[in-house]
């Protein structure tokens, strides 16, 4: 079952590569802490298109759909509400 | 994946040829010369269409789906010897009027698309600062709420159409505490208090594209001229980026096939100790290899283009498009210039006018190493 861990690991292995990611936690913010920066949101886009069958359009890149894991996870499974 | 084009495509490919061949070229070399715009053959393409391409209709457009359009830009290329012209009526298209179709307001697109479509408005896009080219998001020039404006101070360089341009995408931080979704972008108009025009740039190639400074000096900008939200600078940036890298270096691939017919005619018919140069391999490999290079120029580009008309969103094949064409139009200039010996190195024919204005390919719209970093950083390393 898919769940926000996944997004997690993929975070912690993909954009945060070399930093300290024992303690990032699903409310922590990515973009304050510039884990997610504008080349690293395409590759997260690319993975959430990939894992979650999902079309993210332009439009829909905003901060508040990508703040945090939490944030993330809502956005990618609004549909299914 | 068929990236063919239909025969409505190839018609409407070989009437772009045929125009830009009849009604641009003529006093080219001069104006060059002179680094003078082509006002005249500007407004000659807006009545063609050419501004108005991938607009809808009621704006005054054509309305073609983007792969038309990369085709039109292709022939363009190829019948087209100002690349100067070329290079403003691209940034015209793909980093001002795109980005206000797919993000504006129907308020602003009414405001603005019909004069853009039409010609009488030039568009472009400031993004690039004195101290912030690559590191596109570290700009400084700021945006500060004021009532029911914004003030913008700051200083935009190599700005594209910026001499003349009547509205510019002005991108501006909001939120100085992060750099993703602190920017924000602004309609800017020339005739805003605190809007002037710097220095225009003199530069090695594209001379006949008025390329400048902006100065944003306590520039006023009206709240409904912002574009899209808050801190939507980044969607919009990486947006037009993709559109521009898929679809701008439509011309090139053009003009590197003008070029390859041109070396293949002179292989034939220069002869050299008795027989045509092209019947020596150092020759004819050479243009096997350009050959190969413009090839896989257009199924790159048009299959980034394809992916952008399915509405898909294509950051790696935009980059890998963008990086192979622009590379790849050097090269053959170069190879051009080595097989026509002398007179390709004159100004007499147009090869060297061609490499200086291919070198700006592998910078702008983010430069070939750029390109390289964000192809590697797809593939994870």
């Amino acid at each position: 079952m898919k769940d926000n861990e996944i997004i997690r690991q993929f975070i912690m292995s993909e954009l945060m590569r070399g930093k300290n990611v024992s303690d990032l936690k699903v409310t922590d913010n990515l973009i304050e802490t510039g884990v997610i920066d504008s080349l690293g949101i395409q590759i997260l886009i690319s993975f959430l298109e990939k894992n979650f069958s999902v079309s993210i359009a332009d439009e829909d890149l905003i901060p508040d759909n990508f703040e945090t894991i939490d944030a993330i996870w809502a956005f990618v499974t609004r549909g299914e509400q | 994946m068929d990236f063919s084009l239909n025969e409505d495509q190839v018609a409407f490919k070989n009437a772009a040829i045929e125009f830009a061949g009849r009604e641009l070229n003529e006093g080219a070399k001069q104006r060059e010369r002179d680094r003078e715009f082509n006002q005249a053959g500007w407004d000659k393409c807006a009545r063609f269409g050419i501004q108005g391409l991938t607009l809808p209709q009621r704006y005054g457009g054509l309305e073609m789906d983007v792969l038309t359009s990369i085709a039109a830009m292709e022939g363009m290329g190829y019948a087209c010897s100002d690349s100067g012209l070329l290079f403003s009526l691209n940034s015209h298209i793909w980093t001002c009027e795109m980005p206000i179709l797919k993000f504006g307001t129907d308020v602003q697109k009414d405001k603005y698309l019909t004069g853009l479509a039409n010609g009488s408005l030039k568009g472009g896009h400031a993004m690039t600062e004195p101290n912030f080219g690559s590191d596109a998001f570290g700009i400084k020039c700021k945006a500060v709420k004021k009532g029911n404006s914004y003030v913008l101070n700051g200083t935009k360089t190599f700005i594209t159409n910026a001499p003349l341009a009547d509205i510019l995408l002005v991108f501006a931080v909001t939120d100085t505490s992060n750099k993703f979704s602190g920017l924000s972008v602004f309609l800017v108009e020339k005739s805003f208090p605190g809007f002037s025009i710097g220095t225009c740039e003199e530069l090695m190639g594209l001379r006949t594209c008025p390329i400048g400074e902006v100065l944003l000096q306590e520039c006023e900008v009206p709240e409904e001229n912002r574009l899209g939200n808050e801190g939507a600078g980044a969607a919009i940036f990486n947006s037009e980026m993709e559109y521009e890298r898929s679809c701008l270096f439509a011309t090139h691939v053009g003009a590197m096939e003008k070029i390859l017919e041109e070396c293949i005619d002179y292989a034939k018919n220069r002869e050299q100790f008795g027989k045509p140069i092209g019947s020596n391999q150092s020759i004819s490999h050479k243009i096997a290899d350009m050959k190969v290079r413009v090839e896989l120029s257009r199924l790159i580009l048009y299959k980034a283009a394809w992916m952008k008309a399915q509405g898909k969103r294509a950051p790696i094949e935009s980059a890998m498009a963008k990086l192979y064409i622009s590379e790849s139009y050097v090269q053959n200039c170069l190879d051009a210039i080595q097989i026509h010996g002398g007179y390709g190195y004159s100004t007499e024919l147009d090869f060297e006018r061609h490499l200086r204005d291919s070198v700006a390919g592998r910078i702008y719209s983010g430069t070939s190493e750029i390109q390289r970093n964000i192809i590697a950083q797809f593939l994870g390393i």
